[in-house]
Parts: C-alpha cells; structure tokens; sequence
C-alpha cells in the first residue's frame, strides 16, 4: 500500500496552505472572546446549580435539626421543672408533722 | 516562563486545578485548528464555529479524563470532531445555501471578490465534493500535520486507509480545481 502513495513521506506544504487559507474562520478574537465568555457562564452556572442542589436537602437538613434542638429544649425544660418541682415540695414527713402540730 | 509559552501539558495541569487563564491559552493555540476542522465537517461557518466553541466547553468539562501522557491535539480533535458530528445530526433541515452558489454569486461580482477569495470558495467546494472520510483525512493530514496514525486513531480506520484515503483526496482536489483553471501548484 505505502508503495502505491509514494507523496506522502511529508504533508504537501503548498496544498496544506491553500486548505488552511480556504477553511480559515474570519474573526479569531472574536471567536476566543466568545468561548471565554460561554465559559465564564458555564462556571457561574454551575455554581448556582451546586448552590441550587444543595438548597433542598440542606433546607431538610436544618429544619431536621431545628426539630432536634426543639425535642431536646422541651425534654431538657420539662426535666428542670420537674426537680425544681421536687425540689419545692416540703419532704413528707414534714408535712405529717404540720399536719399533726396543726390539729 | 510566560505562560503562553507553556507547553500543551503544563497547561492543561494549570486548566484541570481550575486555572480558566491556562484553558485561555490552549484555546488560543487551537481555536485556528478547531475551527478548520468543524468547518471541513459542516459547511455552514456558523455552524462550525458552534460546534468549535461546544467542543471547546466540553473539553474544559472534561479535562479530568485527558491522559497527559499523550498530546493533547488529537485530544481535543476528537471532540471537535464528535461535536461537528452531533451538530450535522441536531442540524435541521435549515435551508443551507450551497457553496457552489456562493462561488457562482461570487463570480457573478467580480468587482468586490478577489481571486483569492474565489478560489478558497472553489477549495472549499471542491473539499465538499469529497466523501467526509477522505475530505477529513486530507484536511487533517495535509493542512494540521496530524500523522496517518493519529489520523487513523481519530477517524478510526486503519493506518493504511488513512494513507489511501489522503492520496486519493489530493489526486481529486487536483482534478477539480485543474477543470476549474486552477493549478494548486501555481496557486500560492
């Protein structure tokens, strides 16, 4: 095969030039201005995407643990109540004895 | 070492840690390249340069998955090339005004159309006669310098027929220009 196409050790310059000059695009700043800018969009799009996906389940995640803190407060309050409950009333034999002081 | 003089690898180091400047630099280097190829695929300018400009996205997106171990031109070909593939089938049925007619609108006004600007449209036309293996294998060999291997690995088709592909490509282009009074020889 290699035989057959013996102009081929090398690109052809001159054919190479004529193609480049025939497909060349017009504007190349433009172009590389305008990939720049898609990208710059992309990276902030990307970043309300995360911010955006993070939302919900963060969201979820704070009202699961606002929850929490709230059993915990009421348990941790009505635990408190209780002893300072306890801790008012007078101790029963104490109370026997008022009983029997008042009469 | 100013950074634009980095090599294709260092760059692409810089890129994929998040240095955007870096891609800037490669975008540079190869948006000339890029843009040829989408337009060998698609005829319509503004289509290449959509598809030029999705491949380079997708390229930045994926920087991850590069190999540095190999040159990052084919790399990046391959995408271009993938993204003028899907653009051609998202394509619609978009009325396209063929190249020929613009050649022929161009010769029609020769006050305002150089020679030069005749005969890219001729190339251009004359390119668009190949089937696209044989348009793509020629473009790719004989105006980017990519090697019949690399050639082959981005068409996939073996060394061979890229070889085969590549020599017919030239003898046709020859053929069709000569019939239109234009020597590529003497066209330079």
């Amino acid at each position: 095969m290699h035989s057959d196409l013996p102009d081929q050790a090398a690109p052809d310059e001159v054919l190479g030039r004529l193609l480049r000059d025939s497909l060349e695009a017009e504007n190349p700043g433009g172009f590389v201005a305008r990939v720049r800018q898609a990208m710059q969009q992309e990276r902030r799009d990307s970043a309300i995407e995360v911010l955006a996906r993070w939302t919900r389940p963060g969201l979820a995640a704070a009202a699961l643990v606002a929850m929490a803190v709230g059993l915990w407060m009421g348990i941790a309050i009505g635990r408190q109540t209780a002893a300072l409950n306890d801790d008012l009333l007078p101790e029963p034999d104490l109370v026997v004895a008022a009983l029997v002081d008042s009469r | 070492m100013r950074i634009s003089q980095e090599t294709d690898t260092s760059l692409v180091t810089l890129a994929t840690a998040g240095d955007a400047e870096a891609f800037g630099h490669l975008l540079e280097r190869y948006a000339p390249a890029v843009r040829r190829v989408t337009r060998a695929v698609l005829e319509n300018p503004d289509d290449a340069d959509d598809a030029a400009q999705e491949a380079f996205l997708s390229a930045w997106r994926h920087l991850g998955r590069y190999d540095a171990r190999r040159p990052f031109g084919p790399w990046l070909m391959r995408i271009a090339l993938n993204a003028a593939y899907d653009a051609r089938r998202r394509r619609s049925v978009r009325a396209t005004e063929p190249l020929q007619d613009q050649a022929a609108a161009a010769g029609a006004t020769p006050e305002v159309v150089t020679d030069r600007a005749l005969l890219r449209d001729r190339v251009r036309a004359a390119l668009h006669e190949l089937p696209e293996r044989r348009r793509l294998a020629l473009v790719l060999y004989d105006a980017e310098g990519y090697s019949h291997r690399e050639i082959g690995e981005l068409l996939s088709i073996p060394e061979g027929t890229v070889r085969s592909e590549v020599f017919h490509a030239r003898r046709a282009l020859r053929q069709t220009l000569k019939a239109h009074g234009e020597d590529i020889d003497d066209a330079l």
